[in-house]
């Protein structure tokens, strides 16, 4: 096996020893390459210092006005005061100060925005916290707009995406646990959870996957997600991400653990169900008609995606017996000049929504709009007119990718198309019998899966005690459970009646 | 105003009886769904032809079998210590190996018959298809469906195809209602009792099925609570009979007497409810439905059998592709396409009844005397 020789940050220590520690930081930190790796020298009460920062990660302000100017007009200390703790205690009026001798601790912390303070005969180096980064401020989630509900998203910084929960959660239960993920360049992550909700052996189990993630860079959430998920190789996504703070804090009250990552704008909350990739984020803060009205509407279109081209491949190409007379009679007139049979057909269209869909995902905003018309309109209306493709095929497909649209997920949107085309090349090879053969198949498979080792179709199969809120969303003072996949401390969130002064007298 | 929603369980052990619970239904409703998708093949097997209208007669008369099996299995299972096998408990671990074999055999059987209906319905609804392809699909996508943890996941499928299922199969039965005719129903009799009496004995061997997976569970958790609630193992019975009767009455309330007794295939009298209904979408609604629920039951029927031999051998592990292998064993039967070799499968299909009995019978005893002989110890000391 190849030995892996390659350490971005390597082992050493901080010794006190002024020009060794100096030229070990600058060896360490490629000072002499990176033109932005900034080491500073300068005299502290007589001795000789450096500052090693990066220009730019860090808030040049901030090291001017409290690193620089208190080091350089620090008044003498009494005599026998440790360095350290006189320059930590006295004259540095930083929130943040902490002692580190490891080089790795230091070159990490450098690299993520601090400054790191080295002084001749000073044993170790102060880090000062002093970030001062560009990031993009707050903005609306553009994957997961809501009607009702906060306008909120979370960013790329990982201490706002904290403060965002934290705002909403103002309680000292809400444990924030600061992690690394990568072996060669370490990414910070917080664990978040409820303590006293989530269970200790579902936190224990997230940590251990984390931490036996061997990987050199972890480069986003959705690279973290598939190193730890339960099952790689399933269609179904067993983590739900979440780009809104207000369903984050509502994943922790439901006793889920919540994954925050460096540089990610997602949240990533498991265990998760089935459930909770179905659920919109403002399903809740709608009345209850209304919430149930659209879950409704949600589960047509999302069966209608599934479900339609398969049955009509079946029923057209190996069960016409199926049809009334009137639609087999649109279907043979309909296909009456196309060259392509019915299933190729299918097929073809199918990948070419998801072609339009995908360029769409991809062009700039501008070109939208030009996107759309010529995938949507044009192509549409020129394959009929060539009669390249029957009309009732676009038909379908137009109505099974409007349905695809209203799963709230994309994740699952994604393994719905998939599905829907394995469900399409069954009913293509074998009508209804290929159908219910890759049905039984997909509904076993999705059977399996577990989220952190509990079945992600919990709590419908198996069944499990759950507030009326799966299908239909049910009025909120009868949901006085929390999600039972995260096996939460604490199962009923409300004890006595809800709507106590309902039972009043005024 | 509480609500319904609210949890009495506040501690692990709670939430863990809890979910044993859960699975123990869902389990009776894989059960269930197995012994109904039974009743069903022996309807179009046997009784629409040989018993005809008073076939829902024969049905009721299993009942008294359903209930002898059900105190016999609640004798073995509260015989059992716990953590212990009722099996090997009543006839000790040598013996039980054997009794394993023999129940395993009873289950592929089950799987034959399931597989026979299943290729005859495919050769009604798509003429002319490859019986060698069908079998073929069947056991490799089964195989690759259920290879990871099919314990679990058959009763999670069970709980969640039974409502897809059972809307299928609802929604057919009230677009046919409105198609059929009380005259139907005569002669109230059909052939005589004895027709009747033999068609119960035909239905012993189809309810009977469902016995083992509530007797010999494959956990200890799951066999402690059967012996403690044994309603859970009767419902899943008194389930599917229910449903047999629905289903058998909505047959002769659809076909007249002559309509059951002519030689169709087994295919159509499978899919008789439908075809005799001009509605367009009740018949793939009923298509759907039948291939679901005999995929469910024939993927139970074989995961069960894989589990029972590998209980017989001793095997602590699961060997992983012993149910591929009974599923690829499935095939000769429906592709030889020997009318002798589904001759035998129909003629021993009643005898799953008594072989079933005989089998429980004889544990029952081992496990009275073993009973006897320890109590007689105890009195010793």
């Amino acid at each position: 096996m190849e030995k892996d020789t390659w350490a971005p940050q390597p082992s050493g220590v901080i010794t006190g020893a002024y020009r060794q520690d100096a030229a070990l930081l600058q060896r360490a930190a490629h000072a002499q390459d990176s033109e932005d790796v900034v080491l500073r020298e300068f005299e502290v009460l007589g001795h000789p210092a450096a500052l090693l920062y990066v220009d730019g990660l860090t808030d040049s302000q901030a090291v001017q006005r409290f690193l620089l100017e208190p080091l350089l007009h620090a008044a003498v200390p009494a005599p026998e005061t440790p360095l350290d703790s006189y320059l930590a205690q006295t004259v540095l009026p930083l929130a943040s100060l902490s002692p580190t001798a490891q080089l790795s601790s230091v070159l990490s912390r450098v690299f993520s925005g601090d400054a790191a303070l080295i002084v001749d005969t000073m044993p170790g180096a102060l880090i000062a916290d002093a970030k001062g980064f560009v990031k993009r401020g707050l903005s609306d989630p553009d994957n997961e707009s809501v009607i009702a509900g906060p306008h909120e998203g979370f960013t790329e910084s990982l201490r706002d995406n904290t403060v965002l929960i934290r705002r909403l959660l103002r309680t000292p239960a809400l444990i924030c646990e600061a992690m690394t993920v990568g072996d060669k360049v370490p990414a910070r992550l917080c664990l978040m959870y409820l303590n006293g909700i989530a269970r200790k052996e579902n936190v224990e189990e997230m940590r251990r996957r984390i931490r036996g993630c061997r990987v050199d860079y972890v480069s986003s959430m959705g690279m973290l997600e598939q190193l730890i998920e339960d099952r790689p190789a399933s269609l179904l996504p067993q983590a739900a991400s979440t780009e809104r703070p207000d369903r984050a804090v509502s994943f922790l009250n439901e006793g889920q653990i919540v994954v925050l990552l460096e540089n990610a704008p997602q949240a990533l909350a498991m265990p998760a169900g089935i459930l909770h990739l179905f659920h919109a984020p403002d399903d809740t803060a709608m009345r209850w008609q209304y919430g149930t009205f659209l879950r409704l509407l949600r589960l047509t279109g999302m069966l209608i995606s599934l479900l339609l081209p398969a049955v009509f491949i079946s029923l057209t190409v190996f069960h016409p017996e199926g049809m009334s007379l009137s639609l087999l009679t649109s279907v043979v007139e309909s296909q009456a000049k196309v060259p392509l049979t019915l299933f190729p057909s299918m097929l073809i269209m199918l990948l070419i929504f998801s072609l339009i869909n995908e360029a769409g995902a991809r062009v700039p905003g501008v070109l939208g709009a030009s996107l759309s018309i010529v995938g949507g309109l044009i192509l549409g209306q020129a394959v009929v007119e060539a009669e390249l493709f029957s009309p009732l095929v676009l038909i379908v497909v137009a109505l099974s990718g409007l349905g695809s649209y209203a799963a709230p997920s994309f994740s699952l949107t994604l393994s719905l198309r998939i599905a829907q085309l394995l469900l399409v090349i069954g009913a293509g090879f074998g009508g209804y019998l290929g159908f219910a053969l890759v049905l039984f198949c997909l509904l076993a498979r999705s059977a399996g899966v577990t989220s952190l080792n509990q079945p992600i179709l919990s709590p419908l199969a198996p069944k499990r005690p759950a507030n009326p809120d799966a299908a239909l969303r049910l009025p909120v003072w009868r949901q006085r459970l929390r999600g039972a996949i995260a096996n939460p401390f604490h199962m009923n969130r409300a004890f006595g009646p809800m709507r106590a002064w309902d039972k009043e007298k005024p | 105003m509480t609500g319904k929603t609210v949890s009495s369980v506040s501690t692990m052990d709670g939430l863990r009886a809890q979910r044993w619970q859960a699975l123990g239904r869902d389990q009776s409703a894989l059960a269930a769904m197995s012994v109904f998708a039974q009743l069903w093949i022996s309807f179009a097997l046997y009784l629409y032809g040989h018993v005809s209208t008073p076939g829902a007669f024969s049905l009721l008369l299993t009942l008294p079998y359903l209930l002898l099996i059900w105190f016999m299995g609640r004798f073995l299972a509260r015989g059992a210590k716990q953590g212990e096998d009722a099996v090997a408990s009543a006839v000790g671990n040598k013996a039980a190996k054997a009794f394993y074999f023999l129940f395993s055999l009873l289950h592929f059987m089950d799987a034959q018959l399931t597989l026979y209906a299943f290729c005859a319905v495919a050769g009604d609804v798509m003429p002319g298809h490859s019986a060698l392809s069908t079998t073929l699909a069947v056991a490799l996508l089964c195989f690759a469906a259920l290879d990871r943890d099919p314990e679990n996941v058959l009763p999670r499928l069970a709980r969640l195809l039974k409502w897809a299922v059972g809307a299928l199969l609802l929604y057919c039965a009230l677009i046919a209602l409105p198609y059929g005719k009380t005259a139907h129903f005569f002669p109230l009799l059909g052939f005589g009792p004895s027709t009747i009496g033999k068609g119960a004995f035909w239905l012993c061997g189809a309810v009977s099925g469902g016995v083992w997976p509530l007797i010999l569970p494959q956990s200890g958790e799951i066999q402690r609570l059967m012996a403690q609630k044994p309603r859970i193992c009767l419902k899943p019975w008194l389930i599917s009979v229910g449903a047999g009767l629905a289903m058998y009455g909505l047959s002769v309330w659809l076909l007249p007497v002559y309509a059951m007794a002519r030689p169709q295939s087994l295919g159509w009298r499978m899919l008789a409810v439908t075809h005799m209904t001009p509605s367009v979408p009740a018949w793939s609604m009923e298509v759907m439905g039948l291939f679901l629920l005999l995929l469910l039951s024939l993927a139970h029927s074989v995961f069960l059998s894989a589990k029972l031999i590998e209980r017989g051998a001793g095997k602590k592990k699961r060997i992983r592709f012993l149910p591929l292998l009974l599923l690829l064993l499935l095939c000769p039967a429906s592709i030889l396409k020997l009318p002798s070799i589904n001759l035998f499968l129909v003629s021993a299909a009643p005898l799953r009844g008594v072989a079933a009995l005989g089998l429980l019978a004889a544990l029952c005893l081992c496990s009275l005397m073993k009973r006897k002989k320890e109590s007689a110890a105890e009195d010793r000391v």
